[in-house]
């Protein structure tokens, strides 16, 4: 999918100031088994939220709580009435968007941490905006979303931790993905056809979907989430715990396990997880690479020179500029295919004008390409992406016969 | 990249992977099988599509592959030699040509994730195609994009598609329902197939041609 939203990031209110006075080092306690310093490792941490509802929330507060580095919170959804049941918010949030709401109440808590928030499908985020994150929580209530999130976590080797909460049998589970190798398991290696299923029906299409193309839906729930607030809180505050114990390295190693707990019972499992090698996701791990200077300045020949693998000494296939779709061709009133040859954003439903008619010419979908044959677009190599349309570039997948390659900006002391 | 059709049918379109492609599908074959990039179950998918797609082309004596690139996603331009309904403007007589040529587009998505029915085909020529399941080319976008339905699953073959495409064009299978708008993009031409004495479908003929799967 092609990324067409990105992060924002809150700034603290001034009403807040009182709590830059907490200091994180006044409570923390010695931690047995503790073999670095546990400040300095929260300080480090880039933690993220993919589903900022019941379960969600209330790991972002707990990470608000423990004053983490970062932050980054993602939920296209906004807040119901029904939310009063089960998420950790007050009736004066209703209608707001999810992650801006709880991003701005985790900035109140911990205004030294950098809080992002995204308000739209993670699955429209740049792979670039994943990068540097730690771990990974994913709260959603799709499976879709899952699948999505474990493929992105798996191609940039970032830990996962998927909370979720099962409110007839008052149980909480936490699935701890290392995603150390592309060998790994991800989560659609647990999916069976029961699941496969669910995934299909997730997805509804509208027909005029073809002309807009990004209102492509990305996976929906199929029912309300039917549980009890404690139980969500515990479900949250499971994984909060278990990606404190990794990123401070406590305890037994918890990678590619799976904890259960029931409240009926208080009996808890430990389970490990396996890579199924009929997982129908690609289980391979990007190289990630930084741009000599901004992608924008890029020429499509110097993005391949960096992308070469010296490994492999061959250029890439494809090229796949996040954010971006290359037009080859497109329609206009003069009813006769045109070449454009253009970057074009997924959201633009047109792509200048005809010459010839002065109408808007549209894209034309078999002309539309996400991932560009390099074959496409050999005649423009020398031109740089700002010129071929991409003025605000986040990141560029090279693909070779086996292997890819992300490029990204370089870091921003580096372009200044 | 044309390719002739000379090549011996063979009857079956059940075990297309089992087809021996003659020489000059082979040869394109090959040439694509080199330049196919992708995670290796993409990859091994779109050798396997191909490899299946030349061969009902090889079968059925239908198909002729204009274009096939398997370096990013599966992408082929071909003609179907099927019955088109097209009208001049959208308002003329009713005039059936013999060839489409069709621009066809399988995404890496596709094999894991559902799909909505008119993100796999376009109608390149002819113009003015006048059949409800296809974009009008008059009207903005312009693009003759056919729709196979409301939401087709993860993993559908491309064969199959080939196969679904063939019927929708045909009007062997279509959606004529003005108040069920899965998959009509054309409720004008809707309209007027259900008004008009036009013979529907336009062709009873099996996808695999008769004459020449008769031994």
């Amino acid at each position: 999918m092609i990324s067409s939203v990105s992060f924002t990031e809150v700034s603290s209110r001034s009403a807040c100031r009182v709590a830059s006075r907490a200091r994180r080092a006044d409570r923390v306690p010695a931690l047995l088994g503790l073999k670095g310093d546990a400040n300095k490792a929260l300080d480090d941490l880039v933690a993220m939220i993919v589903g900022v509802g019941a379960v969600g929330a209330t790991t972002a507060l707990s990470f608000a709580h423990l004053q983490v580095g970062e932050l980054r919170l993602v939920d296209r959804g906004c807040f119901k009435p029904a939310s009063l049941i089960t998420q950790p918010i007050t009736p004066a949030l209703i209608g707001q968007p999810k992650a801006t709401a709880i991003a701005r109440l985790c900035k109140d808590i911990s205004p030294r941490t950098r809080v992002l928030a995204c308000d739209g499908p993670l699955q429209a985020l740049a792979l670039a905006d994943l990068a540097r994150v730690n771990v990974l929580i994913v709260a959603g209530d799709n499976l879709t979303l899952l699948r999505d999130t474990g493929q992105r976590c798996l191609n940039l080797g970032i830990r996962m931790i998927h909370a979720a909460v099962h409110g007839e049998s008052l149980t909480a589970q936490c699935r701890t993905f290392s995603h150390a190798t592309a060998d790994s398991p991800c989560p659609a290696c647990l999916f069976g056809a029961e699941e496969h299923r669910m995934m299909n029906e997730e997805r509804v299409f509208s027909c005029e979907g073809f002309r807009h193309r990004d209102t492509h839906a990305n996976g929906r729930s199929l029912q309300s989430t039917m549980s009890l607030r404690p139980l969500c809180a515990f479900g949250g505050e499971i994984a909060a715990l278990q990606a404190v114990k990794l990123a401070l390295e406590l305890g037994p190693p918890v990678q590619d396990t799976l904890f259960e707990i029931c409240a009926y019972t208080w009996r808890n499992l430990i389970t490990p997880i396996r890579r199924d090698p009929g997982c129908p996701c690609a289980h391979e791990r990007y190289t990630m690479l930084r741009a000599p200077r901004l992608l924008r300045d890029c020429t499509l020949e110097e993005l391949n020179r960096a992308a070469r693998l010296s490994q492999i000494g061959v250029e890439p296939i494809s090229l796949m500029v996040e954010g971006f779709r290359w037009i080859e061709r497109g329609l206009c009133a003069c009813a006769k295919s045109r070449p454009l040859n253009r970057l074009v954003r997924p959201s633009e439903s047109t792509a200048g004008r005809c010459v010839h008619c002065r109408k808007p010419v549209h894209p034309q979908p078999f002309y539309s390409h996400d991932a560009i044959p390099l074959s496409c677009i050999e005649r423009f190599k020398h031109r740089t992406l700002r010129s071929l349309g991409a003025k605000d570039c986040r990141g560029v997948l090279a693909r070779h016969s086996e292997r890819a390659v992300l490029l990204t900006n370089p870091p921003q002391k580096a372009r200044a | 990249m044309n390719t002739s059709l000379e090549s011996k049918p063979v009857r079956s379109l059940s075990a297309l992977q089992e087809v021996e492609l003659s020489a000059p599908y082979r040869a394109l074959y090959e040439r694509v099988a080199s330049a196919a990039a992708g995670p290796e179950p993409w990859r091994r998918r779109k050798l396997g599509a191909a490899h299946e797609f030349l061969a009902s082309a090889q079968v059925s004596g239908r198909i002729m592959v204009q274009y096939l690139d398997l370096s990013a996603a599966f992408r082929s331009v071909f003609l179907l030699r099927v019955p088109v309904p097209c009208r001049r403007g959208g308002v003329g007589p009713l005039v059936i040509e013999p060839v489409a040529q069709l621009g066809f587009t399988y995404r890496p998505e596709a094999m894991t994730t559902a799909q909505p029915g008119y993100s796999f085909f376009e109608v390149l020529s002819p113009r003015e195609v006048h059949h409800p399941n296809i974009a009008p080319s008059n009207v903005p976008p312009g693009a003759q994009v056919l729709c196979l339905g409301p939401s087709l699953p993860a993993g559908t073959k491309v064969v199959d598609l080939v196969l679904m495409a063939y019927a929708a064009i045909s009007l062997q299978s279509v959606q004529f329902s003005l108040t069920d708008p899965a998959g009509l993009l054309n409720p004008s031409a809707a309209i007027f197939l259900q008004t008009s004495n036009t013979p529907i479908p336009l062709t009873r003929e099996p996808f695999v041609l008769l004459k020449e799967a008769t031994p």
